[in-house]
């Protein structure tokens, strides 16, 4: 019996490893493309008609194949995916400025599910008079402004009482210990609101069922069936919004650390592609490849990370309801 | 009848940028030909002129009227975004009808949703926007767009499948399968009447996020339409040629302490529309719930809980 039982379940560990595998393998593919993408052959060729440059660009697939049989032998040499425009080897920027982005990262994900499901049992309890306004109809004003307005706003804030000497904080940069808490603010703000909208929405639809009956029948307290009852069987459907929250972060991530200079993945992949902004005619266009082949790789090993926590958690947390075997 | 106040903020927003974007030109007080300005005989300074009685909101860079750019650029704008969401939308009616009928058309969407709806879509159209191939590109604008929608056309093609086969789970479809209905016939009496209430309130959150997408892009200076323009020095760079509004928000870092007005109200305009197409987004799915609702009473409905509050009062 105990043999029988231990390879079920080695059966069930073997089907969450090749889950794990797959997800390793899918954002393995994604980056080769990536790479591959980058290395495509930047040389362009040019003729004057009169005053004007006329510029073209003509694919060649021999200098394409050139290009990465090149980066392959010196990726294979230095032991090194390649030396940035400040003439670093990119893994030591990778950990600089993975250890920047990490730092605001972590906590506003972590503060966002705290917040956002209380935001949501919030929402969930108050929905008339007043509490219409301070429930869900904030959640969703939340949701429906953009992160950017909400920061130039901020920032405009922060000028003004500057100007004025009112306070006179470091609202840029990095440098600062305090420098990581507007960033976390600013990446929270839209998370909370979906998170809250997930919650409020899985309360509901748990409040029919039949074991919160018959715990209100029973007498318990509002609280308790909501913490102790409700909330837990909610976990699941949140669960499955993990991988769109992180990437919710991740992609405000970019306007985040750009627009408050925290000098990030995100800042840094943003200087990386922006090739020197400018190139002359008939000359191939700059590009600061190293960078952007490392951090592209490094923005799919963290969203991997998020992919992996979110089959585990799932695995792990998620019991399999008696309907949903059917 | 219960009031639905997201559709009335919805309609009432949308129709003020469809007016926008249609009368804009003629309206009193903008400025149809966008003229330049170096100087203006009420400043001693060059542009950007803040607010003032003759510019409401201030100038740009250029000394063009901010509000009449604003306006003007309301066409454009939201043309690319309709555009973008439109084709997003057809093309992925037709992928999830396909896949809800066949396995192998079914297979392809999940190979294509696993492949590009995990990475921020944001990152890729930056990664994509800078390949030599679209930065030559005469048809740079519908290159972009082209990438936009097939980055999208996975995710909201899924969600219509399951909207389908949530229809197909019922009895009254499988009463239709045994008469030998046809996919057109599915299409225009099951799927579409039962499903295109939730697939229209989609349009309209998908509606809003690509104004945001093209607002985020903004902020990064990349735009969907540019061209190659060439500076003081010889060399070329990459600039942006439409008038649309992420225009202002591009030079953000320097102008949120400079000239304000300029990328804040650019943001308003963003904000109010993105806002006004989720309000407009959720009055429809709230509409649908409340005929849903008033049709058929389905065990502990939000409308009975709510008839239950108020035992009064029974208008509805």
């Amino acid at each position: 019996m105990v043999i029988v039982t231990t390879i079920l379940r080695g059966g069930v560990y073997i089907k969450l490893a090749a889950r794990l595998t797959g997800n390793l393998l899918l954002y393995i593919i994604i980056g080769l493309l990536l790479v591959l993408l980058v290395l495509m052959p930047r040389e362009t060729t040019s003729h004057r008609e009169g005053t004007t440059d006329v510029m073209s660009y003509s694919f060649t697939w021999s200098s394409y194949k050139q290009n990465i049989v090149t980066y392959w032998k010196e990726v294979k040499e230095n032991k090194t995916l390649g030396m940035t425009m400040y003439e670093d080897p990119v893994e030591e920027e990778l950990l600089y400025y993975a250890k920047k982005s990490v730092v605001i990262i972590i906590p506003a994900f972590l503060l966002s599910l705290f917040f956002g499901v209380c935001k949501g049992i919030y929402d969930y309890r108050h929905t008339g008079g007043v509490g219409k306004l301070t429930g869900k109809g904030s959640t969703w004003v939340l949701q429906s402004v953009p992160d950017f307005f909400f920061i130039m706003v901020i920032q405009m804030f922060m000028f003004f009482c500057m100007k004025n000497d009112i306070w006179k904080p470091d609202i840029y940069g990095d440098e600062e210990w305090y420098n990581v808490f507007l960033p976390i603010l600013y990446l929270c703000m839209y998370p909370i609101a979906i998170i809250a909208r997930l919650t409020a929405e899985a309360l509901e639809e748990e409040e029919t069922a039949d074991y919160i009956r018959t715990a209100r029948s029973k007498g318990a307290k509002d609280w308790a069936v909501i913490w102790k009852h409700a909330l837990l069987n909610c976990w699941p459907k949140l669960l499955q919004h993990l991988m769109p929250i992180a990437l919710i972060i991740m992609s405000a991530m970019f306007v985040v650390e750009y627009l408050s200079m925290y000098r990030g993945i995100g800042t840094r992949l943003i200087r990386a592609l922006q090739f020197n902004g400018w190139f002359y005619a008939g000359e191939p266009m700059v590009m600061d490849t190293a960078a952007i082949i490392g951090f592209s790789l490094l923005l799919m090993a963290i969203l991997l990370i998020f992919q992996w926590l979110q089959e585990i958690l799932t695995f792990f947390l998620v019991p399999v309801r008696k309907e949903d075997n059917k | 009848m219960r009031k639905n106040v997201p559709l009335l903020i919805g309609i009432c927003g949308c129709s003020v940028f469809m007016i926008l974007a249609i009368a804009g030109p003629y309206l009193p007080g903008i400025d149809a030909k966008l003229t330049k300005r170096s100087y203006y005989p009420d400043f001693f300074s060059y542009p950007p002129f803040p607010p003032s009685q003759d510019f409401l909101l201030g100038t740009d860079r250029e000394g063009r009227d901010v509000l009449s750019f604003l306006v003007i650029g309301t066409r454009n704008t939201l043309a690319t975004v309709l555009g973008m969401s439109l084709s997003v939308f057809i093309l992925a009616m037709i992928l999830a009808v396909s896949a809800a009928h066949s396995k192998s058309i079914n297979l392809i969407l999940q190979a294509w949703n696993y492949l590009f709806s995990r990475v921020p879509v944001i990152f890729m159209v930056m990664f994509f926007s800078l390949l030599p191939l679209i930065v030559f590109s005469s048809q740079r604008i519908l290159w972009m767009m082209g990438l936009i929608i097939l980055f999208e056309v996975g995710k909201v093609a899924e969600l219509m499948k399951k909207s389908i086969k949530h229809v197909q789970a019922s009895t009254y479809y499988e009463a239709a399968t045994v008469l030998g209905t046809g996919i057109k016939g599915m299409f225009t009496r099951y799927y579409w009447p039962l499903c295109s209430p939730q697939w229209l309130s989609y349009f309209f959150t998908h509606l809003g996020n690509m104004l945001f997408l093209i607002g985020q892009l903004g902020v990064f200076g990349i735009f969907l339409s540019q061209s190659l323009s060439q500076m003081e020095n010889g060399a070329y760079m990459i600039t942006n040629t439409a008038i649309e509004w992420p225009l202002y928000i591009s030079n953000v870092l320097v102008d949120i302490d400079g000239a304000p007005w300029i990328p804040i109200t650019a943001a308003v305009f963003i904000g109010t529309a993105m806002f006004s197409f989720f309000a407009l987004s959720e009055g429809i799915r709230r509409k649908s719930r409340l005929e849903h609702q008033g049709w058929i009473e389905r065990k502990g409905s939000l409308l009975k809980r709510f008839l239950s509050k108020f035992p009064k009062s029974k208008s509805a």
